[in-house]
């Protein structure tokens, strides 16, 4: 056989390995981004749980049966996160207008020790009113956080560099807003940090809704 | 650069700070150190702890370097940064801020900022409060930081309220 009939064959092999090999990568590299959709929509997110209200009523999942939940966990000696995420809600609430009607915002205080029933109330007020801030026994916060898979952990003061037993202490905690249906299914997660107009945006959705285009906000 | 005399600058700093409404671009300047727009935020219902935001900018040829905030209003101040991983928040304490040269360092949300634990009192929306910067080698610097919500709606603050 001669040189050149047998390159031609080759290199046309070469292309096609080369396009498996293309098509192989791209395959691998979507991979993760399916697993976490996948993650974000398993179910067992969320679930009953039994907390206190501000007015010192007990109130449960139930309660917010018939509307959309956004859920977050947090504290208020919390400094960064959870005021941003509270904004961001606020925020979305006014861009989601009148369909805001159909969303229970609600803060969980994973720091029961220090967030008293008032003390949350009073936190999630300044944000919004439309916010409910609910706190509970430390059972009843921990029951809360593991059906959402919330993760918390008290830092200790003395490992802040403080006294032992001081209350200066620190929480870390997961800081996902989770997004609930109307009968309590889970939907998704946004972070804590998302856009006020993405964060609209993605919960009209969900609702099959669409969003009037802002711009001038007239008001 | 031309400088102007300490006296004609005191007087338009006090002009200045008459004039200007509150909370609009404070600045504090200590040698070769300048303190922007410091603020606290504001706590409500018994909250026992706070933070405090600004930006700090080194006009120096020298790296300043911030070791420690204090302040009369609480029993422990911090500088904190806010780690995200895994979707977990984590405040972890900073020994020490370097700020470069010719340079500035932000003290905000998703970043850094003065934790104010343990309050003596409440700090209300409008208030002052003392809090003192103390650098290596450039000393401390003295700021009296006005108390805000901890949130202004965009709207709000777009009518310029």
């Amino acid at each position: 056989m001669r040189r050149s009939t047998l390159l031609v064959p080759l290199v046309a092999l070469l292309l096609v390995l080369l396009a498996v090999a293309a098509y192989l990568r791209i395959a691998h590299q979507s991979e993760p981004a399916q697993t976490a959709t996948t993650a974000a929509d398993a179910p067992a997110v969320g679930g009953p749980f039994t907390l206190v209200a501000p007015d010192g009523r007990t109130v449960t999942e139930r309660d917010f049966r018939g509307r959309w939940m956004l859920v977050f966990f947090g504290y208020t000696f919390c400094p960064d996160v959870c005021p941003t995420a509270l904004a961001s809600v606020s925020l979305t609430l006014e861009r989601l207008g009148p369909l805001a009607d159909r969303l229970a915002p609600v803060f969980i205080s994973i720091d029961p020790e220090r967030d008293t029933p008032e003390v949350v109330g009073a936190y999630v007020r300044q944000f919004d009113p439309r916010i409910t801030g609910l706190t509970g026994t430390p059972e009843q916060v921990r029951a809360a956080a593991q059906a959402y898979r919330a993760f918390f952990r008290k830092v200790a003061a003395e490992d802040l560099g403080g006294e032992a037993g001081d209350d200066a202490y620190l929480m870390e905690h997961s800081a996902w807003l989770y997004l609930m249906d109307p009968e309590g299914r889970f939907v998704r997660v946004f972070p804590h940090s998302v856009d006020p107009e993405e964060l609209a945006a993605g919960i009209a959705a969900a609702m099959g809704e669409t969003l009037v285009a802002s711009g001038d906000k007239a008001s | 650069m031309k400088r102007l005399p300490r006296r004609t600058l005191l007087v338009a700093t006090l002009a200045l700070g008459l004039l200007a409404p509150a909370a609009r671009a404070e600045e504090v300047r200590a040698g070769d150190l300048v303190i922007r727009d410091p603020w606290a935020v504001a706590t409500v219902g018994g909250q026992k702890a706070s933070g405090a935001f600004m930006v700090i900018e080194n006009r120096g040829n020298t790296p300043a370097i911030l070791v420690g905030v204090v302040s009369p209003v609480a029993k422990k101040v911090q500088i904190h940064r806010t780690i995200m991983k895994d979707g977990v928040a984590r405040m972890v304490p900073q020994a020490r801020i370097e700020i470069p040269p010719k340079g500035e360092v932000v003290l905000k949300r998703g970043g850094l900022h003065v934790m104010l634990m343990g309050l003596h009192q409440p700090l209300a929306a409008g208030d002052r409060i003392p809090l003192t910067l103390r650098f290596a080698e450039r000393g401390n610097v003295q700021l009296e930081v006005p108390v805000r919500p901890p949130f202004a709606r965009r709207d709000r603050k777009a009518r310029g309220d």
